[in-house]
């Protein structure tokens, strides 16, 4: 555990040095406030100006911003862990207590716990959605994604170059919560095979009150998901090979 | 002569890396998302999308580049090789810009056919790229990992942004008359719509200004980043 501690104590300095880092932090924190305080300023001017509801949409909105989340925490580590690759960080904690595989196991950790910490402060904070225990499991979705997404880049890319054009294809990743919320009838199932397709209508299936249709979205989401992350971490494990 | 080998060898790159393949997958996602907007608004979406992608490439596809020649030391043998900054300078601007017309036509042909006023659209594609791409490795320059680099580029482009404010109807200033991408959103419209003789110099001058200052200004971050580093194993300060 201390091996870890120490890790992370240094992650968390290097982030208070670097400005960017916090940036990890702070953008999911800017969502959150647009969601709180210019939502409905937005939602006021445009009933004005052209008699649109966006209060129609809030719940899209809601589930939309919180799934770029886990994107922006996976795809900040995804390319931390690029750089300390080309950099050759990493076969220097090979070499200490920490090992190769504990070095991967804190770079999927910490981006999902922070997922976790971020996307649970949106839904309960933003007013775009109600409360509900459910919601448990749309975070456990969600923590997944981003440790998918971190190894989406990490496993896939050769370097940072990469990393960069294939951040550009995760980016559209985030059509899945558009598809399950727009995509009419049957054509919907070519959204099923995006991951953040899941959380998003377990999310629209708690909100209208259908729990058994929530608790199956669930089970097929984590699924892939988990068969997701398997897949990748057994690339990315041969890639560092 | 070195210009045209370092042209070729930057597109060689970028096909090597999978630039180009990532471009056939983001249009054909473009060409789905455009199929579900509703006719009324598909226009205004198409010159969105082709500003804020195609367009704007450069400004994420370069830095990442420059970042890697940095820390491959690429920059200590090509800055000892008779090449010139302003030489690998326009070669990454000119390469990325035909990334930025290929796929910005291949949007644009697939979703609504041959533009109307296609030399303005291609045009307001390439000065958009270039501007860009010569942001992109200004800022590049003064970075050292790839997180603080995507942050400083975000934080610098913001100001160009602006004149979308006026494209959407929420508030217009004249000042935005000032930025390039005024002039970008100008000739991207000219897709649809013939556009005045007057709009066309305006939006051709403010580009070209624009590039030139911001050529200078990438030239002078090489030098004094990237180029004063050289023998000091390339990795920036």
């Amino acid at each position: 555990m201390n091996k870890y501690r120490s890790l992370l104590i240094h992650d968390i300095r290097h982030a208070g040095l670097d400005p960017v880092l916090m940036a990890g932090f702070f953008a999911p924190m800017a969502l959150l406030v647009v969601s709180r305080y210019l939502f409905p300023i937005v939602a006021v001017w445009l009933m004005s100006r052209y008699s649109l509801d966006i209060y129609k949409y809030s719940s899209f909105t809601a589930i939309f911003l919180a799934s770029t989340i886990p994107m922006l925490t996976g795809m900040m580590t995804g390319l931390l862990m690029l750089d300390e690759r080309d950099e050759n960080v990493i076969s220097y904690y090979a070499v200490t207590p920490l090992m190769r595989r504990g070095y991967m196991l804190y770079r999927l950790i910490l981006p999902s716990v922070l997922c976790i910490l971020l996307s649970s402060s949106y839904l309960i904070f933003s007013g775009l959605s109600e409360i509900h225990l459910g919601m448990i499991f749309i975070l456990l979705l969600l923590a997944i994604e981003a440790s998918c997404f971190a190894l989406f880049l990490a496993a896939f890319a050769a370097n940072k170059v990469e990393g960069l054009a294939l951040a550009k294809i995760g980016g559209l990743l985030i059509a899945g919560p558009a598809a399950a919320y727009f995509v009419p009838g049957a054509w919907q199932l070519l959204g099923a095979w995006i991951p953040t397709y899941w959380p998003a209508e377990a999310f629209f299936a708690i909100e209208e009150g259908r729990p058994y249709t929530a608790i199956a979205d669930f089970g097929v989401g984590l699924i892939l998901h988990l068969a997701l992350l398997y897949v990748m971490v057994k690339i990315f494990i041969k890639r560092v090979d | 002569m070195r210009f045209r080998a370092a042209f070729a060898f930057d597109i060689r790159f970028q096909w090597r890396h999978g630039f180009y393949w990532v471009y056939i997958v983001v249009c054909a996602f473009y060409l789905v998302l455009l199929h579900f907007i509703p006719d009324g608004y598909r226009e205004n979406v198409i010159v969105l999308l082709t500003f804020s992608d195609p367009g704007a490439l450069g400004l994420i596809l370069a830095g990442g580049i420059v970042l890697l020649e940095k820390d491959q030391g690429i920059h200590d043998p090509l800055f000892v090789t008779p090449i010139r900054v302003r030489e690998y300078l326009l070669s990454k601007a000119g390469s990325l810009s035909v990334l930025s017309l290929l796929a910005a036509w291949g949007i644009h042909v697939a979703a609504s056919g041959i533009p109307e006023s296609p030399l303005a659209f291609s045009a307001g594609i390439v000065l958009t790229s270039s501007f860009m791409t010569l942001l992109s490795i200004g800022v590049v320059a003064r970075c050292q990992t790839i997180n603080s680099f995507l942050l400083l580029s975000q934080a610098y482009a913001l100001p160009f942004v602006l004149p979308l404010l006026g494209y959407l109807k929420i508030w217009n200033s004249k000042l935005f008359l000032a930025l390039p991408t005024e002039g970008t959103l100008r000739l991207l419209n000219g897709a649809f719509s013939a556009i005045s003789i007057i709009d066309y110099l305006y939006s051709i001058w403010i580009l070209l200004s624009w590039n030139v200052v911001i050529f200078i200004w990438a030239k002078r971050s090489c030098e004094h980043h990237v180029l004063m580093s050289v023998g000091r194993g390339g990795a920036g300060e």
